[in-house]
């Protein structure tokens, strides 16, 4: 049988996993590294138990992935934002749990969920315009007329191209 | 939870799934929006800038003498078969890309070189290059020259794997503009030269050097008369600038089209 390991969400949630599902996250693996064998629940403070279960379903379905070959912090890399379909289905939360797993992703530092659900962000902002941008995300502009004139002036460069 | 609230880390993250030209737009949304994408594109300006992997090439000549670019590679033993067109040098940027750089004020300069092996080096192998440039001449009826002008930035193969050049992209192509008898005379008075934009956004444009020359027989007759004679003047171009951010643009316009991508004038590495 597996080695399991007992994780504590914020709210107090005990969730037992697989080692190997846990150590996706690389936060935990090196604290396992470190500690060795643990009976007791390891604390993770910053993520709740609805998140962290979550969290979790992604790295069971993630858990035989070949670890990322390619480190290179590339900008165009990121750029690409083409999503596996398990993974889009994943996403398919409302906006306050989309940014709990990105959060919860970044602290936990497990890099491929991180850059699946910023680059679910990055899709939803595609293709819109400021005005759209706003009302999707519920953003105030804090523009005034003349600075977003001005703004808007100095990109005219970059259009109609 | 918001998209506002996330770390500045987390949404930099995001925002860099946007292209450039998303990203400019996108910074219209709101203050934290700009601050970001600002960011975002000074790392691009900064790397673009360099141009890796890209040559940038420009041409100019008058309508009647404008050619294709068949062949950047001149055959050494063929030098006639020169284009008008020609790879130029990154001389300088208007100034350094730096972290307050703005992506609509940074310009890239670039020096375009008259081929080292146009026939006037063969007689002075040590001159220092000179520029392009173009003789007009300009009857005494004829009040303006029309020149036409093409930069376009070409990526190269990288070496090993055979041909020249994979794609072509237009930075500035068949753009028209005209020199008046008028601008001719003051540019050639002028210690500065003349500035000309090609495009009405000012994406490119170049600097002339003119030099008045000496007026020759147009047809060798003794009825011509000095009057009848046309006026000629050298047009140098010193220097082509490029906005950096349209340089950026255009680079990527064919990132994303990549599987369009059209493999031109491909020919074997060693013609030999």
């Amino acid at each position: 049988m597996a080695v399991q390991i007992k994780l504590m969400s914020s709210d107090q949630a005990m969730l037992v996993v697989d080692k190997e599902v846990a150590e996706r996250s690389v936060l935990i693996k090196n604290m396992l590294d470190d500690i060795g064998e643990v009976d007791e629940a390891i604390p993770i403070p910053n993520v709740n138990e609805a998140v962290l279960k979550k969290v979790i379903e992604w790295c069971e379905h993630h858990k035989g992935d070949s670890p990322s070959t390619n480190d290179e912090e590339s900008d165009s890399r990121k750029r690409s934002t083409d999503i596996e379909e398990w993974d889009q289905k994943f996403m398919q939360v409302d906006q306050e749990m989309l940014f709990e797993i990105i959060l919860a992703a970044n602290y936990l530092d497990i890099k491929p969920l991180l850059d699946v659900g910023c680059k679910t962000v990055a899709n939803m902002i595609k293709g819109k315009s400021p005005e759209e941008i706003r009302k999707t995300f519920n953003i105030q502009n804090d523009f005034t007329a003349e600075e977003e004139e001005q703004i808007r002036r100095e990109n005219e460069w970059a259009e109609d191209r | 939870m918001t998209l506002l609230t996330l770390p500045e880390e987390i949404l930099c993250n995001i925002l860099s799934g946007l292209t450039s030209s998303e990203l400019i737009q996108a910074s219209t949304t709101c203050r934290r929006f700009k601050y970001s994408a600002q960011q975002i594109l000074f790392l691009r300006l900064r790397d673009i800038s360099k141009l890796e992997g890209h040559k940038f090439i420009f041409g100019c000549a008058t309508s009647a003498h404008r050619m294709i670019p068949l062949s950047f590679q001149q055959p050494a033993n063929n030098p006639q078969h020169i284009t008008p067109y020609q790879t130029c040098l990154i001389r300088k940027s208007t100034s350094p890309v730096t972290a307050t750089t703005s992506i609509t004020s940074h310009y890239t300069s670039f020096l375009p070189l008259a081929p080292s092996n146009a026939r006037s080096s063969y007689t002075n192998l040590d001159a220092t290059p000179r520029p392009m440039s173009t003789t007009v001449s300009l009857d005494p009826s004829v009040t303006f020259v029309q020149l036409i002008t093409n930069a376009q930035l070409l990526k190269l193969v990288p070496e090993g794997e055979g041909g020249l050049y994979s794609s072509l992209l237009p930075v500035a192509s068949e753009r028209l503009f005209r020199l008046r008898r008028k601008e001719l005379k003051s540019a050639a008075r002028s210690k500065q030269g003349k500035q000309v934009w090609l495009d009405e956004q000012r994406n490119c444009g170049i600097r002339i050097k003119v030099t008045e020359k000496e007026k020759q027989p147009w047809v060798a007759s003794a009825e011509e008369s000095e009057d009848e004679r046309p006026e000629s003047w050298l047009v140098e171009y010193e220097e082509v600038i490029v906005r950096t951010g349209a340089l950026l643009l255009t680079l990527e316009e064919k990132r994303e089209g990549a599987e369009n991508a059209v493999v031109i004038g491909k020919v074997s590495a060693k013609s030999k």
